[in-house]
């Protein structure tokens, strides 16, 4: 996976979040796990997308579940948080997932061409989920810190 | 005035009926894809001014409900804004042509939104 495809995903993480949220997400150094590397982040809600097309993988926005709560509140103009229900909070985190990988898709081209199509939404919920790519993808992954809390991007890919 | 929010997501739902209340919209029907939204339409007497449709859902997906919307000629003329994370110009163009009136790319701002819709219901 070529290091310039992130930047499509870290400008999608970011802007979705200024608009629809009203907060910066600020991204930090970007670390690559290569195919067989073991996993080490761990989250608690984790929106997952399937990527297909000339480029396959998926993308990945993992949160724990304090950050989750607190940003999924925020996006939807709860007054209070606690009262969001597990669903709530999941449903949050996938239409968030959703408009970072929609945002990317329509940023990742090549020659002009289209190069991926995106899955609908699924949210992973647990107490220390991790994410590993399909055999032979390499993930680049990128903290965002947030004054709702540390969230991680994880974008795992190959091109053809 | 009536407007019928279809989206999967209860929380783009959310988001969107709080922009119609804050516009002063209150009475809003929800519907989670084009299939629950037809009969949501048979149940309020198709009596809906304005639509807010998702493209990706599961059953029948935006355009489907555009272009079965569009086929019924005492339908035809009721607005309709794409809301959706779908950006690229093709699909635009494609969800023009099969009858939106509106195209708002998610992520918005409520006031992206707020424009769309008072450039077609006032």
């Amino acid at each position: 996976m070529k290091s310039e495809y992130i930047t499509p995903f870290v400008n999608a993480v970011q802007s979705t979040f200024q608009t629809m949220i009203g907060i910066d997400a600020k991204p930090g150094k970007p670390s690559l796990r290569k195919p067989g590397e073991p996993v080490t982040a761990a989250y608690q809600v984790c929106g997952v997308i399937g990527m297909s097309g000339a480029a396959k993988g998926r993308v990945a926005v993992g949160f724990s579940g304090d950050t989750a709560r607190s940003v999924v509140a925020s996006f939807v103009g709860a007054q209070d948080p606690v009262a969001l229900t597990p669903a709530d909070i999941a449903d949050g985190v996938g239409e968030i997932t959703n408009m970072v990988a929609g945002a990317a898709k329509a940023a990742v081209h090549k020659d002009g061409q289209e190069m991926i199509n995106i899955s609908i939404p699924n949210v992973l919920t647990g107490d220390t989920l991790s994410i590993a790519p399909a055999s032979g993808h390499a993930s680049i992954i990128v903290p965002f810190e947030t004054v709702k809390g540390v969230f991680h991007l994880e974008v795992a890919f190959k091109t053809e | 005035m009536k407007i019928l929010l279809i989206d999967d997501s209860a929380t783009m739902r959310k988001i969107q009926r709080n922009v119609l209340t804050q516009m002063g919209y209150e009475e809003v029907v929800e519907a989670e894809n084009g299939e629950d939204a037809i009969h949501q339409m048979k149940v309020h007497d198709f009596a809906i001014d304005l639509i807010l449709c998702d493209w990706n859902m599961p059953k029948m997906n935006g355009i489907e409900f555009v272009r079965k919307i569009r086929s019924v000629e005492n339908l035809k003329k009721i607005p309709i804004i794409m809301v959706t994370t779908e950006a690229e110009r093709e699909r635009i163009v494609e969800a023009i042509q099969a009858g939106a009136k509106g195209y708002v790319v998610k992520p918005f701002t409520p006031e992206i939104l707020k424009e769309k819709i008072k450039e077609l219901v006032g």
